[in-house]
């Protein structure tokens, strides 16, 4: 018998911009949710992957949770790619034999603890001497705006934009997402206007084209499925992909292109899915246009129509995509993307409150990394 | 003793230091491959296209367009702070066009745009350290 594995179960801490716990504790109580929703005893676990460079480390949850023993564990470091990254490893362990039941823990206090711009910028370089110290950092490129303003601006040549409405209405719309979800420290929504006006951070983009530092965690379980509930969600597709010349985005011969393409097409392949088979997309959101990038390598629209697809409305609630449907990291929380395949999750079975997505029962979760890093998973619901 | 530049300082590796070592000298060293003839960039420990280990670095001409840039106008809690706003521009560089090279933009940042003409120049930021710097070429100004 083959197993097949299963996410059986989430959990989120509350959203906020101080949350007055530690990281650990964070963690400790997405992982906590997380088993609780699967019906899992945290002694139950064998594997556990902790899939960012910050956070907790196994280790610590080992050592909280009282769990004695692991078949399997490790560390991902590919940025924002890593949650959803883990679940390509927590699904190989699992279909493998190697372990039963595999936790991916964060939980991060990315506001109040560790806010880009508080802290000595040496911090984004990582060990030094790094290459992006030695040829960006010194040279002012510092913060992750600057990273993506790079690609940015030559899309926007490549595609001769001669405005940022487009990353507006990306703004607009899910601003009006976080509304309707309602978990995201003082989500309000904002309009077009509102974005147009908002001060320039790092050009082209504005205030609002950047994501929410936030305090919180999220953590989901991954088990066979003939260990899980009726409430679990099958994995139809899971794969990363990646650029060449990781390390140094500015010297890549193919610019604008990163790992979500690759990953995309291997995704869609294992799953025997299109993009058009798709309800609802949780996308890699730590600017506006990341969103517009990912819509065209992801062969949601083609390559240059990104910008006419939001525009158009497609990527509301009730558009012939919704992106983003709890307001993804611009305007929920930046939880390095745990929060894409939680809320995904919840569409899937129907728990997403007030910005449901009608008959939602496949969803596709992507995300990346800062050097372009990226991972997707094709969900499908318990009801499908 | 004390240089005055209080803004992050490049911390050169075996591999990169005679790049660092050629921008003291006022030239922009690019990698480059004597067993297949292939330049890369950024410095390498291998040639990425045939491995081989027989790297030297040659000069080339600091001119070039911008191939993509950002004009930062809020502060990042660096000491770049100071200057705001700035350009950054990536510059392809005329000789060799598969080679992007990045520096400050000096000059108007709003006058920076990708296709814009520059030529870089050296600044010499302390005592063992110059940065490559840009500005617009004289054809561009005209």
């Amino acid at each position: 018998m083959s197993a097949h594995a299963v996410i059986a179960g989430i959990g989120e801490t509350p959203f906020s911009k101080e949350s007055g716990h530690s990281d650990l504790a964070l963690n400790l109580s997405a992982s906590l949710a997380a088993l609780a929703d699967a019906e899992i005893e945290p002694r139950e676990l064998d594997g556990i992957i902790v899939p960012t460079a910050v956070t907790a480390t196994v280790e610590d949850l080992m050592s909280n949770l009282g769990i004695e023993d692991l078949s399997f564990s490790s560390n991902l470091r590919v940025g924002g790619a890593g949650p959803v990254s883990a679940l390509l490893h927590a699904k190989l362990a699992v279909e493998s034999g190697v372990a039963k039941r595999v936790l991916v823990s964060y939980g991060f206090n990315g506001r109040s603890g560790a806010r880009l711009g508080r802290r000595p910028p040496t911090i984004m370089f990582g060990e030094a001497p790094s290459l992006r110290r030695n040829f960006e950092g010194v040279h002012g490129v510092i913060v992750p705006s600057q990273f993506y303003a790079l690609w940015a601006q030559r899309y926007m040549d490549e595609h001769r934009w001669t405005d940022t409405l487009p990353m507006a209405h990306v703004a607009a719309t899910q601003s009006a997402h976080a509304v309707l979800n309602g978990l995201g420290p003082g989500s309000r929504e904002i309009t077009v206007a509102d974005h147009q006006q908002s001060k320039m951070i790092s050009d082209p983009f504005r205030l609002y084209d950047c994501s929410r530092e936030t305090d919180g965690g999220a953590a989901y379980v991954v088990t066979a499925a003939d260990n899980s509930g009726e409430r679990s969600v099958r994995i139809r597709g899971v794969a990363e992909g990646h650029p060449g010349q990781p390390d140094q985005p500015t010297t890549r011969s193919n610019f604008l292109r990163s790992g979500m393409g690759s990953a995309g097409q291997r995704a869609f392949a294992m799953a025997g899915w299109k993009p058009g088979d798709i309800d609802v997309a949780e996308l890699y959101d730590a600017f506006t246009f990341n969103v517009i990038w990912q819509l065209e390598d992801l062969g949601f629209c083609a390559p240059g129509e990104g910008g006419h697809f939001v525009r158009d409305g497609n990527i509301g609630v009730g558009g012939t995509l919704p992106v983003n449907t709890h307001g993804g990291l611009l305007a929920q929380a930046h939880l390095w993307g745990i929060n894409h395949l939680t809320e995904a999750v919840k569409q899937l079975r129907g728990d997403a409150g007030a910005a449901q997505v009608n008959k939602a029962t496949r969803a596709l979760v992507s995300g990346s990394g800062d050097l372009g890093d990226a991972a997707v998973a094709l969900l499908e619901g318990p009801h499908a | 003793m004390t240089t005055g530049y209080l803004k992050p300082l490049p911390k050169p590796t075996d591999t990169d230091k005679p790049y660092w070592d050629g921008l003291k000298n006022h030239q922009l060293l690019i990698q480059f491959c004597a067993t297949c003839s292939t330049y890369q960039w950024y410095p390498r420990a291998i040639c990425s296209t045939c491995t081989a280990s027989t790297l030297e670095f040659r000069p080339v001409s600091p001119s070039g367009e911008v191939f993509t840039f950002t004009t930062q106008h809020h502060a990042t809690g660096s000491k770049f702070d100071a200057e705001l706003p700035f350009a950054t521009v990536v510059v392809e560089l005329r000789e060799l066009p598969s080679i992007r090279v990045v520096g400050l933009f000096v000059g108007d940042p709003a006058a920076v745009r990708i296709g814009l003409a520059v030529e870089g120049e050296y600044r010499d930021v302390s005592e063992d350290v110059s940065l490559l710097v840009f500005r617009a070429s004289k054809e561009s100004a005209e």
